[in-house]
């Protein structure tokens, strides 16, 4: 799935000179996003977000989108009082068996390509968030 | 418009500031190979080139710090890419003269800096490729 960034910007009715001299950043930086061929830093996904009154993970980055970025979001609220984005959503924990055994993922959405897997025992501090009856010792 | 004009002027003046050291390298090469000096003279004929090479790798960074990080990240991608295209070439080299020693009138490793730049340039142009 691709960056809603195109989408946004041409609700805006804004060119790509525009945007990208509203965030500081070249025009090319801004087809190049678009495009997909470019993920952005952290500071300028902010950037972004901001200038459109969206928290930085509902853009829909194709790559880091998850994770890394929710909870960037969260330590950025508290750095910065004034700041009125989405509340970041909890990263979730899945338990899974299969053919090789149990193992644990940790994900924010289904379809997350940083879904990242713990293998069959829960990292210390996801086991507090576990449902009791998948905690492991 | 004026991003472009920006652009271009930065381009040209770090072209404008690389053929500087580019001459200076020259006529000292030149002043070197045709009229005996002093010692103490040919070293510093000799070492002329390095202030203007400075003030250009300088000058370089100053402007890929003002540039944006697209344009930074396309410019640190051509410096890995000339970076190991230089080491590969040097090995090589090194691997080839365990079996026949250069030439130095064939090859010298003071020419290395000429590969480089132009692996440089090989890194920046796909680089921009990517990201274009």
């Amino acid at each position: 799935m691709k960056n809603r960034l195109r989408v946004l910007r041409a609700e805006r009715t804004w060119t790509q000179a525009e945007l990208a001299g509203r965030v500081g950043v070249s025009r090319q930086t801004i087809n190049a996003i678009e495009t997909g061929k470019y993920e952005p830093s952290l500071g300028l996904a902010f950037k972004l977000a901001h200038l459109f009154g969206l928290a930085v993970g509902s853009l829909n980055w194709r790559r880091r989108c998850c994770r890394r970025w929710i909870r960037a979001e969260g330590a950025f609220q508290s750095s910065d009082g004034e700041t009125t984005t989405r509340k970041s959503e909890p990263t979730r924990l899945l338990y899974r068996s299969g053919k090789r055994g149990a193992r644990y993922y940790e994900y924010c959405s289904t379809s997350c390509p940083a879904k990242r897997s713990f293998g069959t025992r829960a990292p210390a501090r996801a086991r507090s968030r576990l449902p009791p009856a998948l905690s492991v010792g | 418009m004026n991003q472009k004009s920006s652009e271009l002027r930065r381009e040209l003046s770090i072209g404008l500031i690389g053929g500087v050291w580019v001459l200076v390298y020259f006529i000292s090469s030149l002043l070197l190979d045709k009229y005996k000096f002093a010692s103490w003279l040919g070293v510093i004929l000799a070492l002329l080139p390095l202030p203007a090479f400075l003030f250009w790798v300088y000058y370089v960074f100053r402007q890929i710090q003002g540039m944006d990080e697209m344009k930074q990240r396309i410019y640190l991608e051509a410096g890995s890419i000339a970076f190991v295209l230089t080491v590969v070439l040097v090995f090589a080299l090194g691997f080839f003269e365990r079996f026949a020693v250069l030439s130095p009138d064939a090859w010298s490793y003071g020419d290395l800096w000429m590969w480089l730049a132009m692996f440089l340039f090989i890194g920046l142009a796909l680089s921009w490729r990517r990201y274009r």
